[in-house]
């Protein structure tokens, strides 16, 4: 009895702990501690690291797209639409998850490590006792670098997916690569492009939330068995939470 | 004329009827102790303890199970956040294992309090910054990281990182831990150069017995879950209680302390 009650309690009590943690990182954030130099430095080492990593996976899912929707619209008699069709997955649906699941994995779980890694090492206390708020000085600077680096490498993403169905369409299925660009412009119009832009804000916000929420909150981290739980568990959590978010906003935005 | 009495000495930090605990298990318990303005007090025992722990609730990180803590005056754990932050700038802590930041050089960790916590110039700051980690003979290793130092650097880098924005109060959590005989004497005599350098207190927390008795003005020994003596080192040796003489390995007056016995030991046969 005892066993399902905590069971069912502790997500909610995790679930509160994190909106705390948020609000705390809120009203720190204005504050000078948070506005350190530091943003430029973790704008390059989570955008521009993950950046090969993005592009490269943008290239083959826009092949893949090329390839699967070539044969639909074959069939529905308009392979002509194939590039309206691999442009509106890319922008309103692919890149933005696609980029935010690549982005936790590359740089989520590396920031979850190393947050529970300074509070295994004592650095996060380090700085409270020095008089600064780690909050201030750690957690707002790297939310901030999450939720600008993923709408930045998902239009990348975007462009990469473009290219590489445009260049399966040109090579296996003799689409002129300008025909598949005209048709790709006029599939998608500002609330497609704006539907995109929202998702990888709210998911780059997920993503840093929970990465960092979580290894920020772990009560104990003693070793390396401690760091792969806390950046694992927060990696999953960070991934239902962003599938969740994207069908709440597909369902939810124009 | 009236007699005029001595006045009390400051009192900076001040535990009465602490306890410590994790849920219903007491570590350690019925603590009542002050430390006063300008001496160096050692709070010593063997490893689990609480000493650690005695630390972290001392400087606000860690409630205690019952009891107050009072941090020049102030209870840390009534304080809102910016105030405790503002307190906590009167104090300079080293931790055990250094605690540096990993991304910083040797040079930006003693900078960062200064950085964050003053509105000094970057020249200013660098010239502060330079003058503790000459103190502390760490001049020469300023463009290092932290990954780069042994552990007796990383300790007195920590420590020139503790004292940087002058507290008049200092926590140095183990400092011979994990160091040989050489570089723990070493670190002692810096704890006592800084305190004549800079009119500054330290609260020591060491298992080093020889270190304690060496550099503090009064030792607070734990053991047994309670305060097992308090006193100056000559009053603590000379208790002469058979609890402290195992605790010591039999250090009263007159006998070797463990680490020359060790020594000893260790070059009979050369």
């Amino acid at each position: 009895m005892i066993r399902a009650a905590t069971t069912v309690l502790r997500p909610i009590a995790e679930l509160g702990a994190m909106g705390l943690f948020l609000l705390q990182v809120l009203r720190v954030a204005p504050t000078r501690a948070a506005r350190a130099g530091t943003l430029a430095s973790l704008l390059v080492r989570i955008g521009t690291r993950s950046l090969t990593l993005v592009l490269a996976a943008g290239f083959c899912v826009g092949a893949m797209l090329a390839v699967q929707f070539h044969d639909t619209l074959t069939r529905f008699g308009s392979p002509s639409m194939l590039g309206a069709a691999v442009a509106l997955s890319l922008v309103r649906e692919l890149g933005p998850v696609l980029c935010a699941l690549l982005l936790l994995g590359r740089a989520g779980s590396a920031l979850a490590a190393e947050i529970a890694s300074m509070r295994g090492t004592q650095q996060i206390d380090a700085l409270a006792c020095m008089g600064i708020d780690p909050l201030a000085y750690l957690v707002v600077p790297r939310l901030l670098a999450c939720v600008l680096s993923l709408p930045l490498l998902t239009a990348l993403f975007d462009v990469a997916g473009l290219t590489g169905g445009m260049l399966v369409g040109a090579i296996s299925f003799g689409s002129p690569g300008a025909i598949v660009l005209d048709s790709a412009a006029s599939g998608i119009d500002a609330d497609d492009v704006m539907m995109g832009l929202i998702k990888s804000l709210v998911f780059g916000f997920l993503l840093g939330w929970i990465c960092l929420g979580r290894a920020f909150l772990a009560p104990a981290v003693r070793g390396t068995e401690d760091l792969a739980r806390v950046s694992g568990d927060a990696v999953v959590i960070a991934s239902l939470a962003i599938l969740g978010a994207d069908y709440l906003l597909s369902a939810l935005l124009p | 004329m009236p007699d005029r009495a001595a006045p009390a000495p400051e009192s900076l930090a001040a535990v009465t009827g602490l306890a410590l605990g994790f849920g219903d298990r007491r570590i350690v318990e019925g603590l009542e102790f002050e430390v006063a303005r300008g001496e160096i007090f050692a709070i010593m025992g063997a490893s689990g303890v609480g000493k650690s722990t005695l630390l972290r609730t001392l400087i606000g990180l860690a409630p205690p199970a019952t009891g107050a803590v009072a941090l020049f005056g102030q209870d840390p754990y009534a304080l809102p956040a910016a105030a405790l932050y503002a307190l906590r700038r009167r104090i300079g802590v080293a931790f055990q294992g250094g605690a540096l930041l990993n991304a910083l050089t040797v040079l930006e960790n003693v900078e960062l309090p200064l950085k964050l916590n003053t509105r000094l110039d970057r020249a200013t700051i660098r010239i502060m910054a330079h003058l503790k980690l000459e103190l502390l003979n760490l001049r020469e290793i300023d463009h290092l990281y932290p990954s780069q130092l042994s552990g007796g650097m990383a300790k007195r880098v920590s420590l020139a990182r503790a004292v940087v924005m002058d507290p008049e109060l200092v926590f140095f959590d183990e400092p011979a831990g994990g160091l040989d005989a050489r570089n723990a004497a070493e670190l002692d005599e810096l704890i006592l150069k800084l305190r004549a350098a800079m009119n500054c207190s330290f609260v020591v927390v060491t298992h080093a017995l020889d270190s304690a008795f060496t550099i503090a003005d009064r030792v607070l020994v734990l053991a047994e879950g309670r305060a097992l003596a308090l006193g100056t080192p000559q009053e603590v040796r000379a208790l002469g209680d058979e609890r402290m003489a195992a605790l010591f390995g039999q250090t009263g007056a007159g006998q070797r302390a463990p680490r020359a016995a060790y020594l000893d030991r260790l070059t009979a046969g050369l």
